[in-house]
């Protein structure tokens, strides 16, 4: 059973250029104990994505069921009393954390305004959390500016499970800590996963984080998802040339001659088109090696790969044409330059 | 918006020129100087606790033998370290007992001033919008309109009291604060931390006083000293008209009031109380600006 159901979700924003769609019709849904990783590009819509399923930017379609509620039929204060249910990890470890509140207020906040528990009840409950994230007792009464990237981030994840939440939103946790120290948050969300039985949604432009901890993986473009299925059958045999992308700085399809090979590779790593004035057709077609006359005409339905009744889908014109194939073992080189 | 850019700009020549000088007495202070002003404020705060220890004569004690004595000159009961009036009241003693009161009133007025404000403020920035339009209108339609006009009017209908005047100089600063708060909560609505508390489930009002309340503290409080300083002035001024504290009370403002029509035969009778006042002012104003600026730099 889906404890997380995100249908045709829309999220549109007024600019000073005009209107833009940042998320465009996407449904995604996990279950308990689940993890499903978000790639993309930066300014693909992942993090908009987040913030509409946390309720934090208004839809202008399509719903968000946590736990069988429709969140957007809630009012605000039965929104807020939801809240407790999923719970979300940012990005910025510093700025997430009200800079003039000591570590065990912060973890103990979420306890506090939903009311959970008494005073003593709250304190261990905190003490609990800052052991499951591995904060030593002694930063308990240290403001966050006292703190490690890494330490504030374990704040905010501590500070996110408290509560027992169902759902846990991570957009993009370790991007912004150094990289010897985000193997360690991983495993912290890695262990907090099996221990807490959470469903996680986890966002990140870096493959290996993302294929380490996700059972399933969608990989967005231009506020659409493009192609989703399990972690093996995405990164084993993905089916989107966008997806081939990412994985491989080289996708070995129809592979014809090496000229076109270097203009796929270039084009995977140019520049994302503008949201104001979104292609025509498929969205990729004007980075895509393969596009073609019908890509600007029609946009390519969501379409099953493979076994019936299996989860991987694509959104292609093309992807019976385009062999996949097994990426190269690169993939720190291809994290790196995504992170480009 | 027009008004935030022509600050940034400085195209306002003499708040520069007035902010170099500010500038110039906070570096003459150096690093220890805050100390002295600090002194200074602790020695008032204690003679309006405890007069009596401060003041060498009973501040009501009239000896007709010994009027107008000049600072300095003594009578049969002593040394008038800063003369006395034109009832032979110790001026010094006076001054000590004045203190009370007027501390008294531009505190308390502050404060009242900065809890409107500081409520205001946070409203109006965080929610924007109509909310902000309406609060920010309202202040600035206060501060458009000559207050100290509309307070001397006030004042001579109801008949001037200490209860009127802690409703009449409030509203001459609830405005300041209002303005310094909402640009602090614009700023800070913007932050990550904000987003995360609503994430969290966090209500509006414990994101407004457990969040944004106490990232606007510092400023607050720097603020409020220095506005004292200003009541201070404003409170001076009322009683200077007579609309003020009146007698049997007395104020500093109330002194200098009552020296005025002496001030050819006695001058110390209303410039050594001016001068404490002006004193005061200077301190108030030179330490909410050093904190100001140690803050600034430390942030």
């Amino acid at each position: 059973m889906s404890v997380l159901e995100v249908d045709d979700v829309v999220v549109e924003f007024d600019t000073d250029a005009g209107r833009i769609t940042a998320v465009d019709g996407v449904s995604l849904h996990l279950a308990t104990g689940e993890t499903l990783g978000l790639v993309g590009e930066s300014g693909c819509g992942k993090s908009t994505l987040a913030r509409a399923i946390m309720q934090l930017v208004p839809m202008q379609r399509g719903s968000v069921r946590l736990e069988g509620t429709d969140l957007g039929s809630l009012s605000r204060r039965e929104l807020r009393r939801m809240r407790h249910r999923i719970q979300m990890v940012f990005q910025d470890p510093r700025g997430s954390l009200d800079p003039r509140m000591n570590v065990s207020t912060l973890i103990g906040e979420p306890l506090r305004v939903h009311g959970i528990g008494d005073r003593a009840s709250r304190a261990k409950a905190v003490a609990e959390a800052m052991e499951l994230v591995g904060l030593p007792v002694a930063v308990a009464d240290r403001l966050p500016s006292e703190l490690s990237g890494g330490q504030q981030q374990r704040v905010g994840i501590a500070r996110a499970i408290v509560t027992d939440p169902a759902v846990l939103v991570c957009d993009e946790p370790v991007s912004a800590l150094d990289v010897s120290i985000q193997a360690q948050i991983i495993n912290v969300l890695d262990e907090l996963r099996d221990e807490l039985d959470l469903a996680m949604l986890f966002i990140a432009h870096d493959l290996s984080v993302v294929r380490h901890l996700s059972d399933r993986v969608a990989v967005m473009y231009l506020g659409q998802i493009v192609e989703t299925g399990t972690a093996s059958e995405v990164f084993g045999e993905p089916r989107h040339p966008y997806t081939h992308g990412l994985i491989s700085s080289v996708p070995r399809a129809d592979a014809e001659s090496a000229a076109r090979l270097q203009t796929a590779r270039r084009m995977v790593l140019g520049e994302l088109p503008s949201l104001l004035d979104p292609p025509s057709g498929c969205r990729y077609r004007t980075r895509c090696p393969y596009a073609t006359a019908q890509c600007a005409e029609a946009e390519p339905p969501p379409e099953p790969v493979g076994r019936a009744g299996g989860l991987h889908m694509v959104r292609c014109h093309h992807w019976r044409t385009i062999v996949s194939a097994a990426p190269e073992p690169q993939e720190s080189a291809t994290s790196q330059e995504l992170a480009i | 918006m027009s008004v935030i850019v022509a600050k940034r700009t400085g195209t306002d020549p003499g708040r520069t020129s007035q902010h170099r000088v500010w500038s110039r007495l906070i570096e003459a202070l150096g690093s220890r100087g805050w100390i002295l002003l600090v002194l200074f404020l602790v020695l008032l705060v204690a003679a309006s606790i405890v007069p009596d220890v401060f003041a060498p004569h009973d501040h009501e004690t009239q000896n007709l033998r010994a009027r107008l004595l000049a600072p300095g000159e003594s009578s049969p009961d002593g040394l008038h370290l800063l003369g006395t009036d034109s009832l032979g009241r110790d001026l010094f003693s006076r001054m000590v007992i004045g203190t009370r009161l007027t501390m008294f009133i531009a505190v308390t007025a502050t404060l009242i001033g900065a809890a409107i404000g500081v409520l205001f403020g946070l409203l109006g920035g965080y929610f924007g919008g109509r909310t902000d339009r309406l609060l920010m209108r309202l202040g600035e339609a206060q501060t458009a309109m000559p207050m100290f006009l509309v307070a001397i009017l006030l004042l001579s209908l109801l008949g001037p009291s200490v209860g009127i005047l802690l409703v009449v100089l409030p509203c001459l600063v609830w405005p300041i604060f209002a303005r310094v708060v909402r640009a602090e909560a614009l700023r800070l609505r913007e932050e990550t931390f904000i987003e995360a508390s609503i994430a969290t489930g966090c209500s509006t009002s414990t994101i407004l006083g457990r969040h944004l309340l106490p990232n606007v503290a510092p400023r607050i409080l720097v603020l409020c000293v220095v506005e004292i300083g200003h009541v201070m002035l404003s409170e001076a001024g009322l009683s200077f008209l007579g609309v003020g504290v009146q007698p049997p009370d007395t104020t500093w403002g109330l002194l200098i009031s009552e020296g005025r029509p002496l001030l050819a035969v006695a001058w110390w009778l209303t410039i050594l109380p001016g001068v404490l006042l002006g004193i005061t002012v200077l301190v108030l104003n030179l330490l909410g600006r050093y904190w100001e600026a140690r803050s600034g730099a430390a942030g």
